[in-house]
């Protein structure tokens, strides 16, 4: 874990480094990592992941809007969740459901902070119930704490906006967000709405977001303006 | 405040001082309370305050009243003064008398503006964090007898206790512009994303096509993409660009 830690520390380069997340989430006793984009807690967007369940997991947050990521990244705060299948039935209305659908147990979302300022956060999951360990937590910590220096790093250097075209920091919702332009255009609906057409259609059936953007940029799906 | 005991106003003293963490933080204002605080709670009859960039010039001055500001801004002027003194070396300055002949040597403009205002003698801490120091503090005095060393102890601790307030809002105002960076970065990828689906939707090729027109688009104009996504988006691009079966597309390709 150390070895990570201080690669990632002593990164300089100017682009997105491919982060050693599979590797850290064999030590971390986990079975997924996410690592979201968040600044001030706003507009999380997916940029690096490991484990099979990662990308729905985060799927499934945007879809509905809630969860440990969105969660940690609006309070600031580590949202530890054991054990999916008991939180409350009130703090996440139709989350957990899911969640145990797709054979997910335990979320850990740790912020990536700065002092007081929210950069992103670092989502991990489990496929058996149980707290992390106390070293777990404590390397998470660590993690968490190495990711948001290297992207107050990235984004110091002057000319930083660009740092997110490189391929590996590509956002892993670009097609949500494509679909959205595509769907805004279709619609003649700006695309905050187009978006949320888009959302609503995968709640209400179900379905990935993803793979309901896919569904509109290959003609597979068609969502009619739904205004009289 | 005057209900308060001493006790009560000194520990809402260093309250106020630490909680820079505001919305609105004005940094004179703050300076002003500093003053304030010394004059309520040092046997002091007034006091000034000046702000500097590490290494650098002055930025701001405050005092306890509008004379002393006066005095403060002068100092700043001729470079001279316990202020300037105590700023320049990082290091408080001992009780000086303002009326004896060796301030006339040590301040000749200073020292016979401070004696107008009414002061005897003088008192300065400096405003500094682990070797930083951002300014300095100065406490004027009229009585004969010196200020107790507890006085001036406690004249250092709201001196530091501001400059770590200062020092803490300049960090975050540092981070929030970072912060700015990164989602202008997100902001101007999920435009360029949206664009390529509402171009594709507007010419019916795919995502990848219409993001190769947008880029070539945008070289040949000299204009950055993301100003094009977004003319793309309310529907303000270029003809060429936005309908099917126009100039650009049909245009040599340059490779990409």
């Amino acid at each position: 874990m150390a070895a990570h830690l201080l690669a990632l520390t002593s990164y300089r380069g100017a682009g997105m480094p491919l982060l050693p997340l599979t590797a850290c989430t064999g030590l971390l006793g986990l079975d997924g990592l996410a690592f979201t984009l968040a600044p001030g807690g706003r507009g999380a967007e997916l940029l690096q992941h490991s484990g099979l369940l990662s990308g729905a997991l985060e799927d499934l947050q945007r879809v509905q809007g809630q969860g440990p990521t969105p969660e940690a990244a609006k309070q600031s705060a580590m949202v530890l969740i054991p054990d999916v299948a008991a939180v409350a039935t009130d703090r996440w209305p139709g989350l957990p459901g899911p969640l145990t659908d797709l054979g997910i147990a335990a979320v850990f979302a740790l912020p990536l902070r700065i002092g007081v300022i929210t950069l992103g956060v670092l989502t991990g999951h489990r496929t058996t119930p149980g707290p992390p360990a106390d070293g777990q937590l404590a390397d998470s910590l660590a993690l968490a704490n190495a990711l948001a220096g290297l992207l107050i790093n990235l984004a110091a250097r002057p000319g930083a906006t660009g740092f997110l075209d490189v391929q590996i920091g590509d956002l892993y919702f670009a097609e949500v967000h494509q679909a959205t332009g595509y769907l805004a255009t279709e619609l003649d609906v700006p695309p905050a709405q187009a978006l949320i057409r888009l959302r609503s259609h995968a709640f209400t059936h179900g379905l990935p977001l993803l793979a309901t953007a896919r569904a509109v940029l290959h003609h597979q799906l068609h969502l009619e303006n739904d205004r009289p | 405040m005057l209900d308060l005991s001493r006790e009560e106003r000194l520990a809402a003293a260093f309250v106020e001082l630490a909680d820079t963490l505001v919305k609105d933080f004005d940094v004179i204002a703050f300076l002003h309370q500093l003053t304030e605080h010394c004059v309520d709670l040092l046997d002091v009859r007034a006091a000034g305050v000046v702000l500097a960039l590490p290494d650098g010039p002055v930025v701001d001055v405050a005092a306890s009243d509008e004379n002393t500001r006066r005095l403060e801004l002068a100092g700043v002027e001729w470079d001279e003064g316990p202020c300037h003194d105590c700023y320049r070396s990082g290091t408080s300055v001992a009780e000086k008398r303002v009326d004896d002949a060796l301030a006339q040597v040590r301040w000749p403009q200073f020292a016979p503006r401070a004696r107008q205002a009414g002061f005897t003698s003088v008192v300065a801490a400096p405003l500094q964090l682990r070797g930083q120091v951002i300014g300095a503090l100065n406490l004027f005095r009229d009585q004969v007898h010196p200020l107790a060393p507890a006085g001036l102890r406690l004249g250092q601790a709201l001196a530091d206790t501001a400059t770590i307030g200062i020092l803490q809002q300049w960090a975050v105002h540092e981070h929030l512009s970072v912060i700015a960076q990164l989602q202008q970065a997100l902001d101007s990828r999920i435009i360029i994303e949206q664009a390529k689906g509402a171009l594709s939707n507007r010419r019916q090729i795919g995502v990848d096509e219409a993001f190769r027109l947008m880029r070539r688009h945008a070289r040949n104009r000299r204009a950055p993409l993301t100003a094009v996504a977004m003319q793309v988006l309310d529907g303000t691009a270029e003809r060429t660009l936005l309908d099917p079966g126009t100039g650009t597309g049909t245009e040599t390709s340059t490779s990409t």
